[in-house]
């Protein structure tokens, strides 16, 4: 139940938007004379929205719509003022901002018919649309920092371009929304977000859910502030014109307030509006208005008869998107299994990666990240250097995980190769949202027509005493997603061919570091007597560590990767010694997709397997990699450890017992081989 | 759960594991055979009180306290642990390292011929079962058995004996057999010999001997030696404990030597069980020259596993032989009448029984006898040369009629006859 003190609220809010319809001034004939393929814009959208509800209500629509009736023209208003270059992102409601735009709209109708001529192969439907220029996403917010990244790509290329990004006021209540404020009033974008003010998150009156101004909340971030409505259309194409023309000139974020109101129901039903409430604004929507307009029956008329026709059409033609052609993602499942000596330099590994980092900024890539500028260089020190050398690649942000991580995905739709820093692998989870929804889903759900080649970088681990939420291993919450790969440094390797390896992948890809490695020399081929030391697969490929002597004799593969790869390594000797077990070591840096053709033949040899992995054992990358071998494999005997399943404390000998050691090896092998 | 031992009577404080009817770590089913123990009146069999898996905490032959826990039965299958000397398969003290081979903790306890191990530098223990042929075999935890013997061997053995270790292997005394010692000390006054005899018939010998012509000496020897080295070999033994015996590994026959110059002496015939009659007949002659000259040499000197003392070429009828150091059994040999010998076996009681050591008596006479001929008598005798009869031989004032072996068989000769041969 709304409380009074709400439904007060929104009854001024209400009355006041009433006084703006009722007040708007009637539309000049210049006006229409001059904006009359506008007008007609405004009317298609209203006619395909109308088309889109009488196809659900026909059963010949699958899913779901959330129509703009009554809301048109702010997506008119809006495509007006941009040009050839300028970004739209949008929310669920996204058909007006998107016909627009486009013009697209049979496309659009095809897309929600689910048919492979739709905008994004019938695979998106309604709230996931895309073409250059275009792109709406239905989770609310989470695309502004997107466009703020595609901002910065504009600077970067000296153009005068805009991202706009389009709202409802319930988004407001969104963290996306400020982070991305805060990231382009810091940088200085040409972002514009365009605030489609209906009074209603959905059900819930504007006067449950929001306190304070909107204006206030754009000006508190620095945004300069528009506001306009639907009902004075003259007024609502200058203000729009002006907003953008300011960002576009000025580069600088605005904020455009538009009041309007929705017409039909949230969805396709869903209505708890007060009937007279609705029927009033109907009464003085603007389009309704000019609808008996003779020029415009005319014009209403022959729009229905082509939707009409092109609906008839599709049905009876339309195709479907193939299975075969929708499964297929671009992970790295090709795996080679060449072999070749491994010999590194000797060089601490986070100078190796601060190295492989500088290569890639001088071939134009970016780094984004919390605290990295100089001369701090970044918690762990790699962009140490790297801002001085690179001004305005290395960009420094507020601590915003998600902001930055779609400010990574935005440049790299922009063509920019970014490699996003997140300070400490804890902090990643304020970033799911951006990996999983955006990221993630880009190249699938607009049907492989936008890649997104970002990278998300970020040390994890325990071992130096920070804590429950400074040591977390994090890798099994970010293994599985779809169509994202997870690569894991390790000082068993250098970096260099790995990193240049992931910047050329054309899906998003997460780099797991180990901050108690990074200070490791890169391990030396020597450090262990009687043991050949190769690496298989290339960039992305596995070090191998192998005892010498008669092979037959090995008694187990140990399977790692990281630290403890490097941990392994380092105490070969005395796991040995103590286990009684003859083991091949295999450090494998691409975790997802898992390389089994790696170690396939040494699995089949020993038929004994250990998996190591640094974060907790259960559900983890050790249950996957278990799995997919015992399918391959399916004698092999496997064995998983990984560290306990609580919270890392910071007290030193409980962190040691929590985290898998030495000893746990010992015994892990022991109880393999008997 | 727990197993505890139950206590069967009131005698027994403690009872020995005979028989574990299942591996350590093995499933058994409730109500299972579990445990066979010894009592000192009777094996008792322990079935499982619960289903699962088994932990025993002793081994055979390993003695438990009554009303304490012998196993345990769990839920779950008890982990291998490596780190207990069980696990390691002790052949020999000696780790050697090669150069370049680097061994686990494991296989460093193990014995190994390296030459074996060609082409390896990491070497586990399943490495080296695959390369060496004695531990692929398997061989005997004799380092455990040695590891177990009891410190009161050196208490029970004269310091005057040397008895070496290697020489012989300790199993342990039933608890029946304690009991009986138990019961023995307590009414005997401490004493644990007891004497049984038997009367064996000599005579006309299938193979003749002169040096033993009018003894069985050299019989009882072989004969008592080839027992002792097979079926009776528990009475070629000595007492080490209530709990323990010594079994000796081969059997020394000591022969007790005496005369007037010289005193008593035993002197040894090292593996007496594997000596033809001709060769301990060889044997004896030998040692009693030595004995006579004085010059015994220090390994016939060596304590002897068990003694014959023969006095059958004096007037004595009768005779109590003493156990001799660290010996179970010691034979007496004495002359009953012409041709027969009475034999007497003393025996330690902690180590045999009275029916053991009359079975063994039995079996000795049999076989003595064996060797004599008493188809042919005296009277129906002659010279198959010169046909002249036993009884004109006799009355020449000769003492009889010889046996001749021919490749016609056996021939008597009178001994006009011999000397013209």
């Amino acid at each position: 139940m709304i409380s009074k003190e709400s439904l007060n609220l929104q009854l001024d809010l209400i009355d006041k938007l009433k006084a703006k319809a009722t007040s708007a001034p009637k539309l000049s004939s210049k006006f229409i004379k001059s904006n009359f393929a506008s007008l007609e814009t405004a009317f298609l959208i209203r006619a395909v929205e109308m088309a889109l509800l009488d196809l659900f209500a026909q059963g010949k629509m699958n899913g779901t719509v959330h129509t703009c009736v009554g809301q048109e023209l702010t997506g008119v208003a809006i495509s007006n003022a941009l040009k050839e270059g300028d970004w739209i992102t949008s929310n669920h409601r996204c058909h007006g901002h998107f016909i627009a735009k486009t013009g697209r709209w049979a496309d659009l109708i095809d897309e929600l018919l689910g048919l492979k001529s739709g905008v994004c192969g019938g695979i998106g439907s309604s709230q996931h649309l895309f073409d250059r220029g275009f792109i709406s996403n239905g989770t609310q917010g989470s695309l502004l920092p997107v466009a703020s990244g595609l901002c910065y790509g504009y600077v970067r290329d000296g153009k005068d371009n805009v991202s706009v990004s389009f709202i409802g006021e319930g988004t407001l209540g969104e963290g996306n929304v400020y982070e991305a404020m805060n990231l382009s009033a810091i940088i200085g974008l040409p972002h514009v977000i365009v605030c489609e003010n209906n009074f209603y998150s959905q059900s819930t009156p504007q006067g449950e859910n929001f306190r304070g101004s909107i204006q206030g909340r754009a000006e508190s971030f620095g945004w300069k502030y528009y506001e306009s409505d639907t009902w004075d259309a003259e007024a609502l194409f200058n203000v729009c014109s002006d907003a953008v023309a300011d960002a576009r000139e000025n580069q600088t974020p605005v904020f455009i307030n538009l009041h309007t109101y929705r017409l039909n129901a949230h969805s396709k039903g869903d209505d708890d509006r007060e009937k007279d409430e609705i029927d009033f604004f109907y009464e003085n929507d603007l389009l309704h208005k000019l609808s008996t307009n003779k020029q415009f029956v005319e014009v209403i008329a022959r729009i229905d008869k082509e939707i009409k026709l092109h609906i008839d059409r599709v049905l009876e033609i339309g195709e479907k998107f193939a299975f075969e052609d929708y499964i297929e993602d671009q992970l790295p499942r090709a795996v080679s299994v060449k072999s070749k000596r491994l010999d590194n330099p000797k060089i601490k590994l986070i100078k190796a990666l601060r190295n492989s980092f500088d290569f890639e900024l001088e071939n134009g890539a970016y780094i984004i990240g919390e605290d990295i500028h100089d001369p701090y260089g970044g918690a762990f020190k790699l962009t140490l250097g790297l801002d001085e050398k690179y001004p305005g690649q290395v960009i420094s942000t507020p601590i915003s995980e998600a902001a930055i991580t779609g400010f990574g995905i935005g440049m790299s739709m922009a063509g920019r190769k970014t490699f996003v820093e997140i300070m400490f692998g804890d902090f990643i989870v304020n970033a799911i949202d951006q990996i999983v929804n955006n990221a993630s889903k880009f190249f699938h759900m607009y049907a492989k027509q936008q890649s997104t080649n970002v990278t998300i970088r970020t040390p994890m681990g325990g071992g130096r005493g920070y804590g429950p939420t400074h040591s977390q291993s994090l890798e099994k919450l970010l293994l599985g997603i779809d169509n994202v790969a997870v690569f894991a440094l390790t000082s068993m390797i250098h970096p260099a061919e790995l990193v240049h390896y992931i910047s050329k992948l054309p899906c998003p890809n997460i780099l797991i570091e180990s901050k108690v490695d990074y200070g490791a020399t890169l391990f030396q081929s020597d450090s262990v007597k009687n043991v050949d030391l190769n690496i298989v697969g290339g960039a992305a490929g596995t070090a191998v560590l192998s005892p010498l002597g008669k092979s037959a004799y090995n008694d187990v593969v140990v399977i790692a990767y990281g630290f403890l790869g490097r941990m392994i390594a380092n105490n070969f000797k005395e796991i040995f010694e103590e286990s009684d077990a003859l083991f091949e070591v295999f450090v494998v840096q691409q975790l997802n997709p898992l390389p089994l053709a790696h170690f396939e033949k040494s699995v089949r040899k020993t038929g004994k397997v250990l998996i190591v992995e640094e974060g907790s054992a259960n559900f983890g990358w050790g249950s996957e990699l278990a799995y997919q071998l015992s399918q391959i494999v399916p004698d092999a005997e496997i064995n998983r450890i990984g560290a306990r399943s609580v919270p890392i404390p910071s007290t030193r000998e409980l962190e040691e017992d929590i985290l898998v050691g030495k000893q746990d090896i010992i015994n892990a092998l022991r109880r393999l081989v008997g | 759960m727990e197993v505890m031992v139950p206590k069967e009577n009131n005698n027994d404080q403690v009872v020995m594991i005979t028989k574990l009817y299942v591996e350590n770590g093995c499933f058994i089913d409730q109500g299972a055979d579990l445990i066979e123990f010894e009592t000192s009146k009777t094996a008792v069999v322990l079935q499982s009180p619960a289903a699962g898996y088994v932990t025993f905490y002793y081994q055979v032959d390993d003695e438990v306290e009554v009303n304490s826990p012998v196993c345990s039965i769990n839920d779950k299958a008890p982990e291998s642990d490596l780190s207990t000397d069980k696990e390691i398969i002790n052949i020999s003290s000696d780790t050697k390292r090669h150069d370049g081979l680097t061994f686990s903790k494991v296989a460093s306890k193990l014995d190994k011929n390296l030459t074996d191990l060609d082409g390896h530098y990491w070497v586990t223990s399943r490495v080296l079962a695959n390369s060496d042929p004695l531990v692929r075999a398997g061989l005997e935890s004799q380092e455990k058995n040695n590891s177990n013997r009891d410190t009161k061997v050196q208490s029970s053995i004269s310091s005057d004996i040397d008895v070496r270790e290697e020489d012989y292997k300790v199993i342990k005394t039933t608890m029946r057999k304690r009991s009986e010692i138990s019961n023995l000390r307590i009414s005997g006054g401490g004493e644990f010999q007891s004497t049984i005899g038997i009367e064996i018939t000599g005579g006309s010998r299938l193979a003749k001997n002169l040096v033993f012509e009018s003894s069985i000496q050299d019989l009882v020897c072989y004969e008592s030696s080839k027992m002792l080295g097979n079926e009776y070999n528990d009475l070629n033994a000595f007492y080490i404990s209530d709990s323990e015996i010594g079994i000796f590994n081969s059997v020394a026959v000591g022969i007790s030597l005496d005369n007037d110059n010289n005193k008593l002496t035993v002197a040894r015939i090292n593996d007496s069980n594997t000596l033809t009659l001709l060769g301990i007949q060889d044997r004896l002659g030998s040692l009693f020259i030595q004995f006579e000259d004085g010059t015994l040499s220090a390994e016939s000197l060596m304590p002897s596993t068990y003694t014959i003392t023969d006095l059958s070429s004096s007037g004595a009828t009768y005779i109590l032989p003493l156990l001799n150091g660290a010996e179970a059994l010691i034979l007496g040999i004495v002359r009953k009448g012409y041709d027969s010998f009475g034999v007497y076996a003393s025996f330690d009681h902690r180590v045999s029984s009275g029916l053991r050591v009359s079975h063994f008596l039995d079996n000795l006479k049999a076989r003595i006898e064996a060797h004599f001929d008493f188809t042919s008598t005296v009277e129906g005798g002659k010279c198959d040369f010169c046909f002249k009869s036993l009884s004109e031989e006799l009355e020449l004032g000769n003492r009889g009629l010889l046996c001749l072996s021919t490749p016609a068989g056996q021939k008597n000769i009178c001994s006009n006859c011999y000397a013209g041969w």
